[in-house]
């Protein structure tokens, strides 16, 4: 049997009647290919956006949120481009050398890709969580015009620590009383087999380490652009974190809007977006829906 | 430049007026006539956890397999709006998907591979889709209420239960409560009487039988032995329609593993054997359509 290569290239685009169309490709970064998403305005603008994804779970969790706000941005006419860095999804590549830096210069290489593709020459970077750190790290290099971060995690260190607890936790709670190991045994586990396994994701000692020391909330680097930080959370009260940032880029002679968005009932922000929210355990709806609803109407006023 | 042992195409595929994003994965050399369809549960994108079914889809390539990968309507990047009842599942995707691949590979028969939702839904679009010629389920829900519908006793039950459930959880004493084996030991055994007032899906059963009455068909279920819902499996079969002959029901082959539950994927090592069973699976289906080895 063999492949038909045009059936195949010709399905590569979602056209939309929303006055912007979407390719699916891999573009090919050093010895790997990405998979990436290009959201192309009909009347492209001079500012485009990578969307830097977030790590384990919560890579195909965000995903939802991340593709409406770059629908939402490819109507205004701004090119988005998402992107597998390289060893996640549908990329080639291996996990276990995707320190800080690898997955920094992959960032880089699809705003490179962006430019040269929609003809870009400013740039802007989107991440929520663990992908907020990513965007606000490549920024740090400077040259970054826009900064739109979801429940960004600001400090390398308390992601990952937050992570390892929750694996803790999860053992905790299993009916069969399974072997629960505390934070500290687990960093050790880190430490010395280079990888612990977190709920079926690892967690690499080379990215841990890489990203241990980032202190993002003091030190935005190069960053003197406009950001628009949405702080997404159970409670009412602004994270001390995004307030921390937002200093921090002023300081640096940039622009920071901040808004806090409170999660809906049963929805949490990188966890699962279908939940069941009746009696019946079988049927489960998108809770995260006027989250996102809300994050759109954010970022378009912000961008208007 | 690496050159791989396989080529992977991101695709739209067209089903009505959405668009499915997926990933077709093909060997380098020549492939074998039996196209794999990879589905995921409702909350999961075509990757699965962990890239599960990318890893899968790549070994397939490398065993000769054509694959694709999909994601749901209103999940990932295809379009569209989705909310999951296990009751109605998506086969219009499935065969959206594996008509696309049929084409797009140039192969005749099919293979459903699925885990959760996924399940539901293979089976769902096996029974109606005569390309697909064998079908592999992980662990999947088949229980339904025994007395359907809002405000019946059962229904009022699990909602009492789960406010109670919230306010002990959420104080420090309930937690610690909750987690001595006296109180592990209750749980489970009420779980266990309210099951029995459950009903295994009548639409399962009912997809399973049309789908084995149908000449050649074959299905892998594949469970660990410490898949909880196991026993509805095993209930499942013991219930299908009697009319069955021994040869129909010979086709079913339940494979369980040791040492493993096969279903939250919440390990690196559950994935692994997910990933080979997978595998096998879709080899076995292969060989047994040959005729050249007797397959279980």
């Amino acid at each position: 049997v063999a492949l038909d290569r045009a059936f195949l290239a010709e399905h590569t685009i979602a056209e939309s009647s929303e006055g912007f169309r979407e390719e699916v490709a891999f573009i090919r970064i050093g010895q790997d290919r990405c998979f990436s998403v290009l959201t192309r305005p009909d009347h492209p603008s001079t500012l485009g956006f990578v969307v830097c994804h977030s790590y384990g779970l919560e890579l195909l969790t965000l995903r939802r949120t991340e593709r409406a706000v770059s629908r939402t941005l490819g109507r205004m006419g701004f090119p988005v481009l998402a992107l597998h860095r390289r060893g996640f999804g549908d990329s080639t590549g291996s996990l276990a050398e995707a320190t800080l830096d690898r997955q920094v210069e992959d960032v880089w290489a699809a705003a490179e890709f962006l430019a040269r593709t929609c003809g870009t020459g400013h740039i802007g970077f989107i991440g929520g969580r663990f992908g907020g750190l990513v965007a606000v790290a490549a920024a740090r290099r400077g040259g970054v015009d826009r900064l739109l971060l979801m429940a960004p995690s600001l400090n390398g260190e308390a992601y990952f620590t937050q992570a390892i607890r929750e694996k803790s936790l999860v053992e905790t709670a299993r009916m069969d009383g399974g072997s629960r190991r505390s934070l500290p045994d687990l960093m050790d586990d880190l430490h010395r087999d280079g990888i612990i396994d977190v709920l079926g994701h690892p967690i690499y000692l080379s990215l841990y380490e890489s990203t241990v020391g980032l202190d993002l909330e003091h030190d935005v680097g190069g960053f003197a652009g406009d950001a628009l930080v949405i702080d997404i959370s159970k409670g009412s009260k602004l994270s001390h974190h995004v307030e921390q940032f937002r200093a921090s880029v002023t300081a640096n002679g940039g622009t920071c809007r901040v808004e806090h968005l409170v999660e809906p009932p049963r929805a949490r922000f990188g966890g699962a977006a279908f939940v069941s929210t009746t009696a019946d355990p079988t049927v489960r709806v998108d809770v995260l829906k006027p989250l996102v609803e809300q994050v759109n109407l954010i970022t378009e006023e912000w961008l208007s | 430049v690496v050159v791989l042992s396989y080529e992977e195409f991101p695709v739209f595929i067209p089903m009505d007026q959405e668009r499915l994003c997926g990933i077709v994965c093909s060997p380098r050399g020549e492939a074998r006539d039996l196209g794999v369809v990879l589905l995921t549960g409702g909350n999961y994108t075509r990757t699965h956890r962990n890239g599960m079914w990318v890893r899968a889809a790549r070994e397939l390539a490398v065993r000769g397999f054509a694959s694709i990968r999909l994601d749901y309507h209103g999940v990932g990047e295809s379009t569209g709006e989705a909310s999951f009842d296990l009751e109605i599942p998506f086969d219009d995707d499935v065969i959206a998907a594996g008509e696309f691949l049929r084409r797009a590979a140039g192969v005749d028969q099919l293979i459903l591979v699925a885990t959760c939702f996924g399940g539901r839904t293979a089976m769902a679009a096996a029974a109606r889709y005569e390309a697909a010629d064998a079908v592999t389920i992980f662990p999947v829900d088949l229980k339904v209420d025994g007395d359907e519908g809002a405000g019946t006793p059962a229904t009022k039950g699990r909602s009492m239960r789960s406010r109670v459930g919230r306010v002990i959880r959420g104080r420090t004493l309930g937690r610690k409560l909750l987690r001595r084996p006296t109180a592990r030991r209750l749980r489970a055994s009420n779980a266990a009487k309210r099951d029995r007032g459950a009903r295994i899906s009548p639409a399962f059963k009912r997809q399973l039988t049309t789908y084995l009455q149908r000449s050649g068909t074959r299905i892998w279920m594949m469970y660990g032995d410490q898949t909880e819902s196991l026993p509805d499996m095993e209930r499942c079969l013991d219930e299908l329609d009697p009319r069955l002959t021994p040869e129909q029901r010979a086709r079913i082959h339940l494979d369980i593993t040791q040492g493993t539950e096969m279903h939250r994927f919440q390990s690196l090592r559950d994935q692994d054997i997910v990933v080979e069973r997978a595998v096998w699976s879709v080899e076995q289906a292969y060989m047994s359509m040959l005729g050249s080895q007797p397959v279980g």
